[in-house]
C-alpha cells in the first residue's frame, strides 16, 4: 500500500472540490460501492458494482492499425474499419494500444505466452504459471458475498480453454454447456430475491454438519503429505469453505433485488467453434452471466468468446480463423482473417450493448461493470506479443472514466490487469514479474 | 591403448543411450532390483469415480459434470498427481454426491444397499446406520474407517434424521459426505517401513494401486480384507488376488479404462468436423468409434491371443448400423436399434486394418474441415512411441504452403516441411507417418483420390522400414520395437500414478520388456507381471513427486 494509492485519493478528493457540486456524490460514491457496500441509490437498488473479462483469440487484422493516432478523449474521430463495429458504443468504451508483453528471452508459446504475461503476471520458462490471474483476484475481492466467487463460460464447447487461474496457478475451466450453465445458477439451489417469503429448509441446514465434518478432517489428512500435495489439498479446503458459504446463502433471506428477473432456461444447444453455432452460444451464455450478475449471484464473470488458438470456423470451409492467420499473407487483402477479426469484434459490440439494455436503478449494468476486453497476441501471423489490444467497457459505477483512447507506448501490459485490481480494491500496489513488473496503474481512465 | 579405451567407450555410451530410448537391446550381466519411487496422491479420474460408483452401487445417474481430468506424461493416471479441486469442482462433486446418495436411499434401492430396517422412519437409528456405514464406508474410503470416523458418520445421519424427520435423509447425507470427502476424491498413498530398513506401499495403498491398474476402480471387499488380513505382503496372497482380479469381468473395464487414457479418447469432446463437409460425423459417430476402438483392443487383448501388437493389424472388429454407414460396410443388420454392436471382420477387400485406420484415431488426431498429417504423425510418435515432438516455433510462415498450388495434394502442400532445414528436424518424424493415413479423410472415412480427384500415395518409412499404404504402416508399427517398449512404460506410468524412475525404466527395459516379449507381448501377462512384482510397491521415501529428492 504505497503512495500510489494515497495519490489517487487525493486526487479523488482534489477533483470533487474542484468540480463544486460534485464533491457530495463523488467522494462516498466512489469508495463505498467498491467495498461492496451496497449503498443505495435515490429508488433504493444498492449499487454493486462488477468486473467481466471477455476474451477474444488472436487480436485484430495483423498489421492493420486498429488505433487512433491522437491519445485522449476519443470525442468525434471515426473509428478505424477494425473497429467499426464499436463506433456506435464508442463513448462506453475505452481503447488501450502499445501494451506488450515482455519475454525477457524465455519462449513465446504461441497463444499462451501472451496472456500468461499480462493475466498471470509472469512469462515462465515452463509451460505454466503458478499464479492466479488477474480475474481470479478479483473474484476474490468482490465475491465474498455472493453464492459464486466468479462464473466463467466458453462460447466454443471448450471447457479446458480458460485463461482463469486461482492461486498456485489452478486452472478453473469455463462452463460450456448453456443448460448446464442455467442449471447451476438458477436451478434448484437458487434462492429468488423477490419471492417475498422465505422458510430456511432443514434439509439444507442439515448439510452444515456435513461440510463442518470434513473441514474437521483436515489436519490429519495433511500430516504426512509433501509440499506440493499439501497446497493441492488446501486448494479443495478453499472450495469446500466457498460450498459452506453457499449453504449459508442458501439459509439466509437474500435482500430484494428489482433488477433480478429470474429468465427461463435455454434449451440444450449443441456448442462448436462453427462461427454461427458459437455467436448463438455467446448470445446466451452472455445473458446468463448477466443475469447472475443482475441477481447478484456473483459479481465477477468471465466470456470467452473464442479460444486463444481460435479454431472458428465457418461451415463449408476446411479452413479455420487461426489457420487462416498463418496462411493468408499480412501484406495481402487477408479477405478471411479481416471477416473473423470483424466477427469477433461485432460480438465484442454484442456483449456490452446487450449490458447496456438492463437498466438498474437509475442506470445501466454496464454503467455498474467494468468490462476489460482482452486477447492473447498483438499479430497472429507471428504470435506477436506487441501491441496486444486491449479495451475496456463500462464505467464501474463511476469510478471509470470512458470514451479514452491511450497510446501506452511499449509498457507492460500488466498495467491493465493492476488497474482493474487495483479498482476493485485487490491489495495489490504492484503486480508482474520481471519486465512484466509494474505498478502503474492507467490513472487516465479513472474518473 | 587409449585410442580403444575410447573407442569402447563411446560404444558403450552409444549402446546406453540407444537403450535409454527404449530400443531394447539385449543385456547380459545381474537383473535389476526395483527400488520404487516417490508417493503420490492422485485425484480420482472421471473414469475411476464412474467405475467405482458403478461397482459400489449399480446403474444410479450421475447427474453432474466433473472437473476436465489435467494430462501429464501423455496420460491423465498421471495428471491426476497433479489435480486438485477448484470451487466449481468441489460444487459439482457435492451435486453429484446427493445425487448418488438420494437415488440409493430411495424405495426402490434401499433394499439392496441398506442391511437393515429402522426402528422408525422418521427418526435416527444410530444401530442401523452403523450396519450400513460399516458395509459401505470401507469400499468409499478404501479401508476399514476407524472409530471416530465411524462415530462421526452415525451423528451426521443422526442429525439429518432428526432434522428432516426422516431416517433415509439421514443417510443419504452421511454418504452424500463421504463421497465429496477428499478421503474419496483423493487417492493418497502411504508408505510403511519394511525389515530392510526400506519403505513399501501400506497393504491399503497396494489394494488400491491394484484396483486401479487392474479394474480402473476401486479395491472390492475381497481386496480391502486381504489386504487388512496382510495377505498381499506374501507373495502367493498377492497372485491369489491378482489372478482373481485377472479372472474377473472388471478386467476388461480395467484394460478399457488404460486404453481409453492412452488412445486419449477423451478428447474427442473438443472434437467437431464440418457439417457440410462431413454430413456423416454426428455426434454418435464419434461416440461409438471410441466404443469401436476399446471394444477392438479388448477383444484381441482380453478375449483373443492377447497379442497386443496385433491392435494394429487386426481385421476383427465391432459395428453398429451407424459405424456400418459411416465406414461404407454392409452389415447384416438387425435394424431399429442403432446402437446394436455385431462382431465383425473386415474381408480383405477392405483396407482398414487395426486401430490407426479407425475413426477413433484417425478423426480424432486431425482438423474440422480437413486431414493432418502432422497431428496423425505426432500422434503415432506421443501415444505409441513415447517419442515427445518439441512445440512448434512462434513465427511460423504458413504462406509457404500456398505455393505448392490449391490443387496440390496434402503430401505435396506439406513438402515444404522437409524442405526447410528449420522444419524438417522435427517434421520428418510425424509427416510421413500422418502421410500414411491420407486415404482415411479427416472425419476417418476411406478414400481413393483426394480433394482435386488426385489418388493418394500413401507410402512412407517408419524408422527404416518402407510400408506402402496404412495397411503396411499397421503391420511396421507391430513389428516396432520402440512401440512394444514405449507399451511397457506407459503402463508401468499409469499403474504407478507417475512417471517412472531411472531405476524403474531400467528394470522395465532389461527386465520387464524382455520378459514380455519372451511371452509374446500378452497384455494380460503385462499387467499381471507388473501386479505381482514386490518392487513395484516399493517406496522411496526420500524422493518428491517430481522426482527430486526431498531435503537437496
Amino acid at each position: 500500500m504505497g503512495a500510489q494509492e494515497r495519490l489517487l485519493s487525493r486526487r479523488r478528493v482534489m477533483r470533487g472540490m474542484m468540480h463544486g457540486s460534485a464533491v457530495t456524490v463523488a467522494l462516498p460514491f466512489l469508495n463505498c460501492f467498491l467495498d461492496g457496500n451496497g449503498v443505495a441509490l435515490a429508488d433504493g437498488t444498492p449499487r454493486r458494482v462488477r468486473f467481466a473479462h471477455w476474451f477474444f483469440g488472436n487480436g485484430f487484422t495483423a498489421g492493420r492499425k486498429w488505433w487512433l493516432d491522437k491519445p485522449g478523449p476519443i470525442g468525434d474521430q471515426v473509428l478505424p474499419e477494425e473497429l467499426a463495429p464499436l463506433e456506435s458504443i464508442k463513448d462506453k468504451i475505452n481503447i488501450i494500444s502499445h501494451l506488450n508483453v515482455l519475454p525477457d528471452g524465455r519462449p513465446n508459446r504461441p497463444h499462451q505466452t501472451g496472456w500468461q504475461g499480462f493475466w498471470q503476471g509472469t512469462v515462465p520458462s515452463g509451460p505454466s504459471v503458478a499464479a492466479p490471474s488477474v480475474d481470479a483476484m478479483i473474484s476474490e475481492a468482490v465475491g465474498q458475498n455472493t453464492r459464486f466467487r466468479s462464473l466463467g463460460a466458453s462460447c466454443t464447447g471448450n471447457a479446458a480453454s480458460s485463461v482463469s487461474f486461482l492461486e498456485g496457478g489452478v486452472a478453473q475451466p469455463n462452463e460450456f454447456s448453456p443448460a448446464a450453465l442455467y442449471a447451476r445458477i438458477f436451478g434448484p439451489d437458487f434462492t429468488d430475491p423477490n419471492a417475498g417469503t422465505f422458510t430456511p429448509d432443514p434439509k439444507v441446514m442439515a448439510k452444515r454438519s456435513v461440510l463442518s465434518a470434513i473441514k474437521d478432517e483436515r489436519t490429519a489428512l495433511e500430516l504426512d503429505l509433501g509440499a506440493e500435495d499439501k497446497k493441492r489439498l488446501d486448494q479443495y479446503f478453499t472450495s469446500l469453505r466457498q460450498l459452506e458459504q453457499q449453504v449459508e446463502m442458501q439459509l439466509t433471506k437474500p435482500e430484494p433485488l428489482v433488477a433480478c428477473v429470474k429468465p427461463t432456461g435455454p434449451d440444450e444447444m449443441k456448442t462448436s467453434d462453427q462461427l454461427d453455432v458459437s455467436i448463438a452460444t455467446h448470445k446466451v451464455m452472455g445473458q446468463l452471466l448477466a443475469h447472475a450478475l443482475l441477481c447478484d449471484q456473483t459479481r465477477s464473470v468471465r466470456l470467452m468468446f473464442s479460444d486463444s488458438t481460435p479454431n472458428l470456423r465457418v461451415a463449408g470451409d476446411s479452413t479455420t480463423y487461426h489457420t487462416y492467420t498463418h496462411q493468408e499473407p499480412m501484406d495481402g487483402p487477408q479477405e478471411k482473417c479481416r471477416f473473423f477479426a470483424r466477427e469477433c469484434t461485432i460480438q465484442m459490440a454484442e456483449f456490452i450493448k446487450m449490458l447496456d439494455s438492463f437498466q438498474e436503478g437509475d442506470s445501466t449494468l454496464l454503467d455498474q461493470t467494468l468490462v476489460v476486453i482482452t486477447s492473447d497476441n498483438g499479430m497472429a501471423f507471428t504470435h506477436s506479443l506487441n501491441n496486444i489490444p486491449f479495451l475496456t467497457a463500462g464505467r464501474a459505477g463511476g469510478a471509470v472514466k470512458t470514451g479514452q483512447y491511450l497510446n501506452m507506448a511499449g509498457d507492460p501490459a500488466t498495467r491493465v490487469g493492476l488497474t482493474a485490481m487495483q479498482l476493485f480494491k485487490v491489495p495489490v500496489n504492484k503486480f508482474g514479474t520481471d519486465s512484466m513488473a509494474t505498478s502503474k496503474t492507467i490513472s487516465e481512465i479513472l474518473a | 591403448m587409449k585410442r580403444a579405451v575410447r573407442a569402447k567407450a563411446f560404444v558403450a555410451g552409444l549402446l546406453i543411450s540407444v537403450a535409454a530410448i527404449g530400443v531394447s537391446v539385449a543385456q547380459g550381466g545381474p537383473t535389476v532390483e526395483l527400488e520404487g519411487g516417490p508417493l503420490v496422491m492422485r485425484r480420482m479420474t472421471e473414469a475411476q469415480y464412474r467405475n467405482t460408483i458403478k461397482d459400489i452401487f449399480g446403474d444410479v445417474s450421475l447427474g453432474g459434470r466433473f472437473e476436465p481430468d489435467a494430462r501429464a506424461n501423455h496420460l491423465i493416471a498421471v495428471g491426476a498427481s497433479r489435480a486438485t479441486i477448484t470451487p466449481g469442482g468441489l460444487e459439482q462433486y457435492d451435486r453429484m454426491a446427493m445425487g448418488i446418495a438420494q437415488q440409493v436411499v430411495s424405495p426402490e434401492r434401499r433394499d439392496e444397499y441398506i442391511p437393515c430396517t429402522p426402528a422408525a422412519a422418521n427418526a435416527p437409528d444410530d444401530a442401523c446406520a452403523r450396519a450400513f456405514l460399516t458395509r459401505v464406508g470401507p469400499l468409499l474410503y478404501r479401508r476399514a474407517l476407524t472409530a471416530e470416523e465411524l462415530d462421526a458418520q452415525i451423528k451426521i445421519a443422526s442429525v439429518g434424521a432428526s432434522q428432516a424427520k426422516d431416517f433415509y435423509y439421514g443417510i443419504q447425507l452421511s454418504l452424500a459426505g463421504m463421497l465429496q470427502s477428499p478421503k474419496f476424491l483423493f487417492v493418497h498413498e502411504r508408505a510403511e517401513p519394511t525389515s530392510d530398513g526400506k519403505h513399501r506401499l501400506t497393504a491399503e495403498s497396494m489394494a488400491t494401486r491394484l484396483s486401479l491398474l487392474l479394474w480402473g476402480s476401486s479395491p472390492d471387499a475381497e481386496l480391502l480384507r486381504a489386504a487388512e488380513a496382510g495377505e498381499l505382503s506374501t507373495q502367493a496372497g498377492l497372485n491369489k488376488q491378482v489372478d482373481r482380479m485377472i479372472a474377473s469381468p472388471r478386467f476388461e473395464a480395467g484394460v478399457r479404462a488404460y486404453f481409453a487414457d492412452m488412445l486419449q479418447l477423451d478428447l474427442f469432446r473438443a472434437v467437431s468436423k464440418d457439417a457440410a463437409l462431413y454430413p456423416n460425423y454426428v455426434s454418435e459417430v464419434a461416440n461409438q468409434a471410441q466404443e469401436q476402438a476399446l471394444r477392438t483392443i479388448v477383444n484381441q487383448v482380453v478375449k483373443g491371443d492377447g497379442d497386443y501388437r496385433k491392435i494394429f493389424t487386426t481385421k476383427e472388429t465391432f459395428l453398429t448400423p451407424v459405424l456400418a454407414s459411416a465406414y461404407n460396410v454392409p452389415l447384416e443388420s438387425k435394424w431399429g436399434n442403432a446402437g446394436y454392436w455385431q462382431a465383425v471382420t473386415l474381408p480383405d477387400s477392405m483396407p482398414q486394418a487395426g486401430v490407426l485406420t479407425q475413426i477413433g484415431f484417425a478423426a480424432l488426431h486431425s482438423s474440422s474441415g480437413k486431414t493432418s498429417p502432422t497431428l496423425r504423425g505426432k500422434a503415432m510418435r506421443e501415444l505409441f512411441m513415447c517419442q515427445d515432438v518439441p512445440p512448434p516455433p512462434p513465427d511460423v510462415d504458413f504462406s509457404q504452403f500456398e505455393s505448392a498450388g490449391p490443387n496440390a495434394s496434402m503430401r505435396d502442400a506439406i513438402e515444404a516441411h522437409a524442405k526447410n532445414p528449420a522444419c524438417a528436424g522435427c517434421h520428418r518424424l510425424m509427416d510421413g507417418l500422418g502421410l500414411a493415413l491420407e486415404n482415411y479423410d479427416t472425419a476417418g472415412m476411406f478414400r481413393m483420390t483426394e480433394a482435386g480427384g488426385k489418388p493418394i500415395d500413401s507410402s512412407g518409412v517408419l524408422d527404416g522400414v518402407t510400408f506402402k499404404d496404412a495397411t503396411a504402416l499397421g503391420q511396421a508399427m507391430h513389428d516396432s520395437p520402440r512401440v512394444t517398449s514405449c507399451l511397457v512404460n506407459r503402463v508401468y506410468d499409469y499403474g504407478a500414478g507417475r512417471p517412472a524412475t531411472a531405476n524403474e525404466r531400467q528394470w522395465i527395459r532389461d527386465q520387464l520388456l524382455k520378459e514380455w516379449a519372451d511371452g509374446g507381448y500378452k497384455f494380460p501377462a503385462l499387467m499381471r507381471r507388473i501386479a505381482t512384482d514386490p518392487g513395484f510397491y516399493r517406496v522411496d521415501i526420500t524422493q518428491t513427486p517430481t522426482g527430486g529428492t526431498a531435503g537437496h
